[in-house]
């Protein structure tokens, strides 16, 4: 069963995402910051992270980054899900390794459950 | 000098000057001549006149030795002398008779004054003149007498010439000794003669100066008794005759031996023999032949006066004279005539050089000259072919002077015609530019009164106009950079690349319209500062449309930049905002959807779902549209893409949406399997999303829309052809306009931002694109839009 790591500040939609992803027969755990993300990152090794952005104390696109370059992280995939919609984000995100950009509002977590599916199968 | 005068002046020099010469030559000559001769003639007469004065008194010596032999004299003379006192006895008075007789005889004869005979006491006994008897010697002739008796008892004795004390005439004595036949010395006879003859005789005046002079020194040194006679101490020549020139002179008159007149007289009273020219006894200046007559102890000259000596050559002077100045006039003459005669030809000549010079060409040369064989007439024969020649040029030239001046009085006419155009062009171009110049003042002052920066360029590029907003933004005084390209002192750069930004000017100045400056365009300030500057470059055109220059408008935009970033932060803020809780609503409604639901709150939560829907989709627009307006213009990151996978990719995702209105999507059969353009991959599928999504909306139930592409030259056309609800004509103009939706939207109950299409327009011209339609309310629209070629 595979792991998945959700990183995001919003409690909200954190937990939206991984009572989707629990349906969806996943196992989960969530982190609020960049620096806990790295933390569970290392310590859990999950087979797929959903990394959101705007976070205190690390943003998104370091952690993306601090990501890659641990040899032990850097294949696991990573699917950004943020509010940001600026294309500078999305293409550096992308330059990053990050295997999708996703904007929250324009996807129903059936989407993002789906994509997260795909990648994995992959 | 005139060539006559000069030649007359040779001519007279020539001739003049050795007549000169020779006449002056002549006369020193004739001069020496003269004198020469003179003294010769003089010497001569000098020589002459001293044997004259010899024989004068030798004769008297004769005539005594003579006398004094005779039988009557040696016999009868003692007899009276020793008779003297008896005269009464008949031996004297015969004795007496007879010897009176002779005596008498001789007197008259040999022009005696008196003949005496005296004793050997100095009496005389006898006597011509009986009134000298029975007196001494003595007492008729003082010393004289006496010395006279002494010498004549030894031998016959001549006295010199003296002057009687008391008759004042000049004579000598002449004594003899008697002897008697017994040879004893009875007495003396002593001959008294007059020296009238003796003057006579040495009296010789001659031409009209000409003299003899005698004369005796007198010496009171020497011990000559005469010498008291005349009262004078000391040496003297006493004159013995009558002088031409002072007939009472004899006797009387003297000169002082050593004084300065009278030389020759002098000289010959003192033994000299010679000639000379001195002056005389009057203080002239005479030629004087001297001698002494040692016999007689006189003195001899015989002299002429310079002047009457020198006559002959002052006459000859006055003649040569005459001659010379009737010479110099037939000379004068003479050269006149020769002169002209050899400078006619010249001077005919000079005149018609003189006439040439003038620039009379039409000269006649006299034959004469012309003909003559000397150089002359070579040199009027060479100057009449060479005025021939000249006549011919000058015919020439001036034919073609003719010809050129035609031409240039017509172009004269022309250039006076010209003249007055300019004339005219002038006052006109001066009224022009009173009137621009008052346009310039005002222009200048709202240039100066604009809010903005400007500055002009001329089609050089360099500065003309450099206003004070200008000056404020950029640091820069006008006065540092009118007059420079502005690429040297103005740097406008990229604000990424730092690459110089120029070619909105340049574009300007070339395609004569409004070109925009790009965006991030910074002025890189005096003190090397940066600010962010933006505005445009527009061409100024003359009035016949030529450009001419540049207009540059520019503000700081700092401070809109900075409002550009509070609202792009404000935006990104207010986006994370709103979408989060937007987000949450989305997916618990969704989660909620997914539990088990009566029908009436399913519907009310799908309710809630749908407008949810939609305010993600404004805020997503709304996000779009702020980007557009804070003029970050959609950094368009270009990469070259294939379009045709892109639009295939959007199809396959609008499918859905159009099954639910069982609407066919197709892609155009025409459409190539791919095309790569260099476009903004992302912002490219929200256009096709939108026109795709709007062709959906606005189509009825079971419509067909088709995408496609067309390749043109320069540019690639897509379209998205529906066959929906169209746009009311009267309204087509608003479409692109942000939040309009058409009044007939209504008919298909959609609901849409009204933004769609502005956020198309502006990526598609973001790409250098343009975006259009055709449409007819209720048959369909078709929407076109185009990519360029890169």
């Amino acid at each position: 069963m595979s792991k998945i790591l959700i990183v995001e500040d919003d409690n909200i939609l954190s937990k939206a995402i991984e009572t989707a992803l629990k349906e969806g027969k996943f196992k989960t755990m969530t982190a609020m910051d960049g620096e806990e993300a790295l933390i569970k990152a290392r310590e859990f090794k999950p087979d797929l992270i959903l990394l959101d952005l705007i976070m205190p104390k690390k943003s998104g696109e370091e952690v993306l980054e601090e990501l890659k370059k641990d040899e032990e992280l850097k294949y696991i995939p990573v699917l950004v899900t943020t509010v940001k919609s600026e294309d500078a984000s999305i293409s550096r995100c992308v330059e990053l390794g990050a295997r999708g950009y996703f904007i929250k509002a324009q996807y129903t977590l059936d989407e993002i459950l789906e994509q997260v599916k795909k990648v994995l199968a992959e | 000098m005139k060539l006559q005068n000069k030649l007359i002046f040779s001519f007279l020099t020539i001739s003049l000057v050795p007549l000169s010469l020779t006449a002056l030559l002549s006369y020193s000559n004739i001069k020496e001549a003269l004198v020469a001769s003179e003294v010769i003639s003089l010497e001569n007469n000098s020589v002459t006149k001293e044997n004259k004065i010899n024989n004068f008194f030798d004769s008297f010596c004769n005539e005594l030795s003579v006398v004094k032999e005779r039988f009557v004299v040696r016999n009868d003379l003692p007899v009276i002398s020793r008779l003297k006192d008896e005269p009464n006895q008949p031996e004297y008075i015969r004795s007496r008779e007879i010897v009176d007789a002779q005596m008498q005889v001789l007197a008259r004869e040999k022009d005696i004054n008196s003949i005496i005979f005296s004793d050997l006491n100095g009496e005389v006994v006898y006597s011509t003149d009986p009134a000298l008897e029975k007196q001494s010697i003595n007492q008729l002739h003082s010393e004289e007498g006496m010395e006279v008796f002494e010498k004549s008892l030894v031998g016959i004795y001549l006295s010199d010439i003296s002057m009687h004390p008391e008759d004042g005439r000049a004579h000598f004595l002449a004594g003899a000794p008697i002897y008697d036949f017994s040879g004893i010395l009875a007495g003396v006879i002593i001959l008294e003669i007059d020296a009238e003859n003796f003057y006579l005789l040495a009296e010789d005046n001659f031409g009209e100066t000409g003299e003899a002079v005698v004369a005796r020194r007198i010496s009171t040194a020497a011990g000559n008794y005469h010498s008291y006679k005349y009262n004078k101490d000391g040496d003297y020549a006493l004159y013995l005759a009558p002088l031409r020139f002072d007939p009472e002179a004899a006797f009387r008159r003297v000169i002082k031996i050593g004084d300065s007149i009278g030389e020759p007289i002098q000289k010959a009273v003192s033994g000299e023999t010679g000639s000379g020219i001195y002056t005389d006894y009057r203080g002239e200046e005479v030629l004087a032949v001297w001698r002494y007559l040692p016999e007689n102890h006189l003195g001899l000259v015989v002299k002429m006066d310079k002047k009457e000596l020198l006559e002959p050559a002052r006459q000859m002077a006055l003649a040569l004279f005459v001659f010379s100045i009737v010479s110099v006039i037939t000379i004068l003459l003479l050269a006149l005539m020769l002169a002209r005669v050899i400078s006619r030809p010249i001077v005919g000549l000079t005149d018609i050089a003189k006439k040439i010079g003038k620039g009379d060409l039409e000269v006649k040369f006299d034959e004469r000259l012309t003909f003559s064989d000397d150089e002359i007439g070579v040199l009027a024969k060479t100057l009449a072919v060479s005025i021939a020649n000249l006549k011919d040029v000058k015919q020439n030239l001036e034919d073609r002077v003719l010809l050129r001046t035609n031409e240039l009085s017509l172009e004269n006419k022309k250039l006076s015609e010209a003249k007055i155009a300019m004339a005219n062009l002038l006052e006109d171009l001066n009224s022009e530019k009173e009137i621009l110049f008052k346009e310039k003042t005002r222009n200048e002052a709202i240039l100066t009164g604009i809010g903005d920066g400007v500055f002009v360029l001329d089609k050089e590029e360099k500065v003309i106009l450099f206003n004070p907003v200008a000056e404020k933004i950029s640091g820069f005084s006008a006065k540092e950079v009118i007059g420079k390209e502005y690429s040297k002192v103005l740097k406008l750069i990229f604000e990424d690349s730092g690459e110089i930004n120029d070619k909105f000017i340049k574009d300007a100045m070339i395609s004569g319209k409004i070109v925009k400056m790009a965006n991030h365009t910074v002025l890189i300030k005096k003190d090397g500062g940066r600010v962010p500057v933006a505005d445009s470059a527009a061409s100024i055109k003359d009035k016949n449309g030529r450009i001419f220059g540049c207009v540059v408008v520019f503000r700081d935009v700092t401070r809109e930049r900075e409002i550009d970033k509070m609202k792009t932060e404000f935006v990104s803020v207010a986006s994370h905002q709103l979408r989060t809780p937007l987000t949450g609503i989305k997916w618990f409604t969704e989660l909620i959807l997914k539990t088990k639901l009566s029908p009436k709150i399913k519907d009310y939560v799908n309710q809630i779902a749908i407008s949810n829907e939609r305010m993600v989709r404004l805020v997503g627009d709304l996000l779009n549209v702020s980007r557009i307006e804070t003029g970050k213009k959609f950094e368009i990151i270009l990469k070259e893409v294939d379009i045709i996978s892109i639009v295939k990719n959007i199809i396959k995702e609008q499918l859905s949406a159009a099954e639910q209105k069982h609407i066919s999507l197709v892609c155009s059969a025409d459409a190539p399997r791919e095309l790569f353009l260099q476009v903004d991959e992302l912002k490219i599928r929200q256009v096709f999303q939108n026109l795709l999504s709007n062709a959906i909306k606005y189509s009825k139930e079971k419509a067909l829309i088709a995408v496609g592409c067309q390749r043109k030259k320069s540019e690639v056309v897509f379209f998205v052809e529906d066959n929906g609800i169209g746009i009311p004509k009267h309204q087509q103009n608003q479409v692109f306009s942000k939040f309009f939706r058409a009044e007939n939207v209504m008919i298909v109950h959609t609901d849409g931002t009204g933004l769609g299409l502005y956020i198309v327009k502006a990526i598609v011209e973001a790409h250098g694109g343009k975006v259009w339609f055709e449409s007819e309310e209720g048959k369909g629209t078709t929407f076109f839009f185009s990519l360029p070629i890169k």
